[in-house]
C-alpha cells in the first residue's frame, strides 16, 4: 500500500481520537448532545473487553483450534445477569467509599489494609503487562503489514511498536492526568473508548461481510469450498470428552474477568455515572459480544482457504485478506479497527493500573517517610500528578519491553487467558468479601498468595522449560520427583488444557484457603466496620458508619488545606461547604473539624489518592491521635450489633440534646425572670426617686427661704404632702404586689355578696367621679351574687377598675354585674378614648405605662392593673379589656362561683 | 439682684413639682427661666431662640432627654448651649451615656437643691 496514505490515515485517526478527547474534556460537567448516549456509552465501554486479542486473536484461534475462541465470550454472556448484580453492588460500595480502583476496593474491604492493596497491585502488574504487550505487538504487525517496507517508511515499520507506545503514553497522560480528580473518573477517556468500540465492531463486521459475501458468495459457497480443500476440517467433531470441563473453567475465569480485570473495573465500576445504566449494559454488552464473534469463523475459514499455500499468520487474516484481494480501503478499515481495539485496551488498562500503582503502592510507601508525609499532605499535590505520569510511562514501557525483549524468547500459551487466570485470583477475596461479612483480612492474604503461587507454578513456570534445564526437569517429573505435583498435571489431572488446568487449581485452592482461614481467624477492629459497610452497603447509603473513627482532633484549617492541596481551592471549598450546609455543620476555621467533616474529607481524599493513603494522611493531620478504635470496636463483634449500637447512640444523643434544649429553655426563662426582676426594681426605684426629689427640693426651699409668701409656702407644703402620699401609696402597692406574687399573702376567704363590694366602691368613688364630672351608674341583673373570696381584695379590684375608668371617662361609667356559666362577672364600662388593640394585653403588665412612656399619665403608680390582675388570678378568675379605640373601654373580670 | 448672665435657662421635666421647684430656685437667683413639661414643649423653645443652659430629665413621655440632647448638639442655633441631665437613672452606665450624649453635668435624683445650684453656678461661670 501507499506509504503516505497509511501514514496520513494513522495520523488522521490519532487526531480524531485527540479531538474526541478534547471535546469530551470540554463537555465535562455539561449536558450536551444526545441524552440517551450515556447509558449506551456505559454498555459500549464495557466492550473494551474486546481487545486486539479478540480482534486478531479470535480468528487465529478459530483457524487452528476451531471453536476454542468462544469461551472467552460465552462466559461473560452466560454470567451477565450475575455480573450486573456484582457490578451494581460494587458501584454502590465504590460510591460510598469513594473508591477509585480495584486494589483500593480490596484494601478498603479489609480494613483499609495497605499491604493487601500493595501486593494485589504488584501481582496484577505482573499478570497484565504481557497482555498490554500483545496489544502493542498487534499494532506493530498491523503497521508492518500495511507498509510496503521501503524508503522512508522502513524507519516507521521497524519502530512501529515504539511509536505506538509513545503515542499511547502521551495520549493517556494528556487525557487522564491533566488534573487530580476526586472521583477517579476520566470521562474524556471513556468517550474515546466508546467511540473506538463502535469503530472496531463496524470494521470487523465490514470485513466479515466482505469475506463471506464478496470473496466467497455466501456461507454455502464458503463451506463447500472448505470441505473440498480440507475434507476433515468441518467433519471432525470439535467436542471431545474433555471439552465441557475445559469450557466450564474458561467460562468462569472469563466471566470473572469482566469484573476483575483492572480495565473492566475501571469502566464498569469507577467510571459508572449512573447505576441505572447497568440495565442497558445487560443487553448491549452481550449483543456486542455476539456481533463481534459472528464473522470470526467465516474470516478464519476464508483465510485458511485463501492462504492454503502461503505462510501467513492466521492472526492477521482480517488484514491480509483485503490486502490480498487488492482492497486498500477495506484493509485500511480493518487496520483502524485493529488500532481501535488495541489502543482502547491499553489506555484503560494503563490508567487503571497506574491508579493502583500510585495510590496503593507508591503513595503508601512514600507516606511512611515522615517528611514526605508532611510535605505531601499539605502541599505538593502536583507531585501526585507527576507520579501518575511516571507510572503511565513505566507501565507502557513495561509492555513495550516485554513485547520486544521477553515475548520473543518465551512462548506463552495464551497471554490473554493467563491474565484472566491471574486476575481471577482476586475473586474469592473481592467478590466473597462483598457478600460474606465473615471474610477476614488474613484469609484474603492467604487465599491470594495461594492462588498467585499456584498460578505461577502451573501457568508461568512451565513456559520457562525451554530455556532452563532445571525447570524442564521439574515440569516433566515434578518437584523432588513427585509426579503428583507436576505443574501441568497437578494431582494427576491430565485431561485439561494447560490454561484451564492452571486456572482450575489456582482458583479451587484459593477458594478453599479463603473459606478455611476466614472461619478460623478473627476480624480486626477496622475490618468489622468495613465488612459491614461492604456487605450491607444498601443500609449505609446515608449512614456515616465510620464517623466515630476520628474524634475530630483535626483543625478544620488543616483539613481544608489538605483538600485544597489536592483538588484546588475552588473545588475543595465547594465540596466542604456543600457538605457542611447539607448536614448543618458550622464551619469555624479556627476550630476542630466536626468528625463527620473529617470522615467526608477522608472519603474525598480516597478518591484522589486511595483509601489507604487517605487514611494515612488523615491520621497524620490528626497528629496520630486516632482514637482507640480497637478498644471501642472490639466490644462490638458483629456488624449488626455495631449498627444497633450506633442507633442507640444516636437515640441517646437525640435524648441528650432534647434534655439540653429543655435546660437551655429553663435557663433562658430564669434569666428572663431575673431580667424582669431587675427591671422591676429599676422601675420601682425610679418611681420612688421622683416624688422623693420633689419632697427634698421643696423642703430645702422652704427651709432656705423663711421669707416666702404665705400662699407660696402653702402651695409648696401641699405639694410635699401630695408627693408623700404618692410615695406611701406606691410603697404599699409594691409591697402588696410582691406579697401576692410571692404567694406569701394568704387569701382571707369568706362568703359574701359581690354587690356589697360594688356598693362600697360606689360610695368612695362617687365623690371622685363628681369632681371630674363623670356619672357612675350600676346595672344589676341579680340582687345577690354570692361569692367565696377575699372581700377586701375583691373590693380593691372593683375600686381600681372604677378609679381607672374615672381617669379616662368623658362623662359616663356603667358597672354591670351578672352570673353566667357558673361564674360571677363584673364589667366596668367607660366612654373614654379606649385602648389600642395592640396593647390590650400589655396594659396589665407592671409599670406598663412607664415602659410605654407616651401613654403615661401623671396620676397612678403603674401598678394598679398589675395588682388587679394578680388578685383575680389568685381567685382563679380572668380579667381582660374589650375596647374599640375611640369609643370607650370595658374592663371585664370573672371569678368562679363556689 | 444682678443677673448672673444673659442667657436663658430651659428646665425640662415631666414632674410638675420638680419643675415648680427648679423654676422657683432659678427665678430667685435672677435667671431668665423657661419651663417645659415634656419633650415637645422643650423642642418648641429650642427652635425659637438660643438657650444658654438646658436642664433635662431623661425619661419623658414623648421625646426622651437623649434625643433632645442630640437635637441640641446638631443645631446651629444652640451651638453654645450647655446640657445638664437631671435623672432618676443613676447607674454608672446611664451616667456615662449621659456624658456621651454631650452633657456638661449629670445630676442624679433626688438631688440637694443647694449642691445643684452651686454646681450650675460654677458651670455657668466657667
Amino acid at each position: 500500500m501507499n506509504n503516505a496514505l497509511v501514514i496520513i490515515a494513522v495520523v488522521t485517526y490519532a487526531l480524531m481520537l485527540i479531538g474526541i478527547g478534547f471535546w469530551a474534556l470540554r463537555a465535562e460537567g455539561k449536558r450536551r448532545g444526545w441524552r440517551g448516549w450515556a447509558k449506551y456509552k456505559y454498555g459500549l465501554s464495557l466492550a473494551v473487553f474486546c481487545s486486539a486479542w479478540t480482534y486478531f486473536g479470535s480468528i487465529g484461534v478459530a483457524s487452528t483450534n476451531s471453536l476454542s475462541f468462544l469461551p472467552v465470550y460465552i462466559g461473560p454472556m452466560i454470567f451477565m445477569p450475575l455480573i450486573i448484580l456484582v457490578l451494581g453492588k460494587a458501584i454502590r460500595i465504590a460510591r460510598l467509599e469513594n473508591i477509585s480502583n480495584l486494589a483500593d476496593f480490596i484494601s478498603s474491604r479489609y480494613g483499609k489494609s495497605v499491604g493487601l492493596g500493595l501486593w494485589v497491585t504488584l501481582f496484577f502488574i505482573i499478570g497484565i503487562i504481557p497482555y498490554i504487550a500483545i496489544q502493542i505487538k498487534a499494532i506493530g504487525f498491523c503497521v508492518e503489514l500495511m507498509l510496503p517496507g521501503e524508503g522512508n517508511a522502513l524507519f516507521f515499520k521497524r519502530n512501529s511498536e515504539l511509536f505506538a507506545g509513545v503515542f499511547l503514553a502521551l495520549f493517556i497522560i494528556i487525557f487522564s492526568t491533566r488534573r487530580v480528580t476526586d472521583s477517579g473518573q476520566n470521562k474524556a477517556l471513556i468517550q474515546v473508548i466508546a467511540i473506538e468500540t463502535i469503530v472496531k465492531l463496524l470494521a470487523f463486521i465490514t470485513i466479515g461481510v466482505f469475506v463471506l459475501f464478496f470473496v466467497f458468495s455466501g456461507p454455502a459457497n464458503l463451506f463447500h469450498r472448505v470441505n473440498e480443500a480440507f475434507p476433515e476440517l468441518l467433519t471432525t467433531p470439535y467436542f471431545t470428552r474433555e471439552t465441557p470441563f475445559n469450557w466450564f473453567v474458561l467460562n468462569i475465569i472469563s466471566g470473572l474477568s469482566i469484573v476483575l480485570l483492572p480495565r473492566q473495573f475501571q469502566v464498569g465500576v469507577v467510571e459508572n455515572e449512573n447505576p441505572q445504566h447497568l440495565r442497558t449494559a445487560l443487553w448491549v454488552f452481550p449483543l456486542y459480544l455476539f456481533l463481534i464473534n459472528l464473522f470470526v469463523f467465516p474470516i478464519a475459514l476464508g483465510g485458511t482457504l485463501l492462504f492454503k499455500d502461503t505462510p501467513v499468520d492466521p492472526d492477521t487474516y482480517i488484514l491480509s485478506i483485503p490486502l490480498l484481494q487488492g482492497q486498500p480501503v477495506l484493509a485500511m478499515i480493518a487496520f483502524l479497527g485493529g488500532l481501535s481495539a488495541a489502543t482502547a485496551m491499553v489506555m484503560v488498562e494503563t490508567v487503571a493500573l497506574t491508579t493502583m500503582l500510585t495510590n496503593n503502592v507508591v503513595l503508601p510507601l512514600a507516606l511512611r517517610n515522615k517528611k514526605i508525609k508532611q510535605n505531601l499532605t499539605l502541599k505538593a499535590a502536583r507531585s501526585v500528578i507527576w507520579g501518575r505520569r511516571l507510572g503511565i510511562l513505566t507501565i507502557i514501557a513495561g509492555g513495550y519491553l516485554y513485547d520486544t525483549v521477553v515475548a520473543s524468547r518465551f512462548s506463552l500459551v495464551s497471554i490473554g487467558f493467563i491474565s484472566f487466570a491471574a486476575v481471577a485470583q482476586l475473586a474469592p477475596a473481592l467478590i466473597g468479601g462483598m457478600y460474606w461479612s465473615g471474610a477476614t483480612r488474613k484469609a484474603a492474604y492467604a487465599s491470594f498468595i495461594t492462588g498467585a503461587f499456584v498460578w505461577f507454578y502451573t501457568l508461568i513456570l512451565p513456559s520457562f522449560a525451554g530455556v532452563s534445564e532445571p525447570v524442564k526437569q521439574l515440569a516433566e517429573n515434578g518437584p523432588f520427583g513427585l509426579a503428583l505435583l507436576r505443574p501441568t498435571e497437578l494431582f494427576g489431572m491430565s485431561d485439561l488444557d494447560t490454561v484451564a488446568h492452571g486456572a482450575f487449581w489456582s482458583l479451587l485452592l484459593n477458594v478453599l484457603v479463603f473459606i478455611a482461614v476466614s472461619l478460623f481467624t478473627q476480624k480486626s477492629a477496622p475490618e468489622i466496620l468495613q465488612s459491614a459497610l461492604f456487605v450491607h452497603v444498601e443500609k449505609f447509603s446515608d449512614f456515616h458508619g465510620s464517623e466515630t473513627l476520628w474524634q475530630g482532633k483535626i483543625p478544620l484549617k488543616d483539613l481544608q488545606q489538605a483538600l485544597r492541596n489536592f483538588l484546588g481551592l475552588q473545588r475543595a471549598d465547594t465540596l466542604l461547604q456543600g457538605y457542611a450546609s447539607r448536614h448543618n455543620i458550622p464551619l469555624h476555621e479556627n476550630e476542630m473539624a466536626d468528625p463527620r467533616m473529617v470522615k467526608f474529607g477522608e472519603r474525598i481524599l480516597s478518591g484522589v489518592i486511595g483509601s489507604a493513603s487517605a487514611r494515612i494522611m488523615i491520621g497524620y493531620l490528626a497528629r496520630e491521635e486516632q482514637v482507640n478504635v480497637d478498644e471501642i470496636l472490639n466490644m462490638v463483634k458483629e456488624s449488626r450489633q455495631f449498627i444497633e449500637l450506633n442507633k442507640q447512640l444516636r437515640k441517646q444523643s437525640v435524648e441528650i440534646s432534647k434534655a439540653r434544649e429543655a435546660l437551655e429553655k429553663t435557663n433562658r426563662k430564669l434569666t428572663e425572670m431575673h431580667d424582669l426582676k431587675d427591671e422591676f426594681l429599676y422601675t420601682v426605684t425610679h418611681e420612688l426617686r421622683t416624688p422623693l426629689t420633689s419632697i427634698r427640693a421643696l423642703s430645702e426651699i422652704l427651709y432656705d427661704n423663711p421669707d416666702l409668701e404665705e400662699e407660696q409656702k402653702q402651695k409648696f407644703l401641699q405639694a410635699i404632702s401630695d408627693e408623700t402620699e404618692r410615695l406611701g401609696h406606691l410603697i404599699t402597692r409594691v409591697l402588696n404586689l410582691e406579697r401576692y406574687e410571692s404567694g406569701r399573702y394568704k387569701l382571707n376567704l369568706n362568703s359574701f355578696d359581690l354587690q356589697d363590694c360594688i356598693s362600697e366602691v360606689m360610695r368612695t368613688a362617687e365623690t371622685l367621679a363628681a369632681e371630674k364630672g363623670v356619672h357612675i351608674s350600676v346595672q344589676h341583673f341579680r340582687s345577690h351574687i354570692l361569692v367565696y373570696a377575699d372581700k377586701d381584695l375583691l373590693t380593691q379590684v372593683v375600686y381600681n377598675l372604677v378609679a381607672n375608668a374615672i381617669k379616662f371617662a368623658r362623662s359616663e361609667i356603667v358597672i354591670h354585674s351578672f352570673v353566667n356559666d357558673n361564674e360571677a362577672h363584673v364589667w366596668v364600662q367607660d366612654d373614654g378614648q379606649g385602648v389600642p388593640y395592640d396593647i390590650q394585653q400589655a396594659i396589665f403588665d407592671k409599670f406598663f405605662q412607664v415602659r410605654h412612656a407616651s401613654l403615661r399619665k401623671p396620676e397612678g403608680s403603674g401598678l394598679g392593673l398589675a395588682i388587679t390582675r394578680k388578685i383575680i388570678q389568685m381567685h382563679q378568675g380572668k380579667i381582660w379589656v374589650e375596647s374599640k379605640p375611640g369609643s370607650g373601654a370595658t374592663f371585664k373580670f370573672s371569678i368562679p362561683l363556689p | 439682684m444682678k443677673k448672673p448672665f444673659d442667657g436663658k435657662i430651659l428646665v425640662v421635666d415631666d414632674d410638675p413639682y420638680i419643675l415648680m421647684s427648679l423654676d422657683f430656685l432659678f427665678r430667685k437667683k435672677g435667671y431668665d427661666v423657661l419651663v417645659a413639661r415634656n419633650g415637645t414643649e422643650a423642642l418648641e423653645f429650642l427652635h425659637k431662640e438660643p438657650i444658654a443652659l438646658v436642664l433635662l430629665d431623661i425619661m419623658m413621655p414623648d421625646v426622651d432627654g437623649y434625643e433632645i440632647a442630640g437635637i441640641i448638639k446638631s443645631s446651629d442655633l444652640q451651638k453654645d448651649c450647655r446640657i445638664v441631665f437631671i435623672s432618676a437613672k443613676t447607674s454608672e452606665a446611664d451616667i456615662q451615656k449621659g456624658y456621651d450624649a454631650g452633657a456638661s453635668l449629670y445630676i442624679c435624683k433626688p438631688f440637694s437643691t443647694r449642691d445643684l445650684m452651686k454646681q450650675i453656678e460654677e458651670l455657668v461661670k466657667s
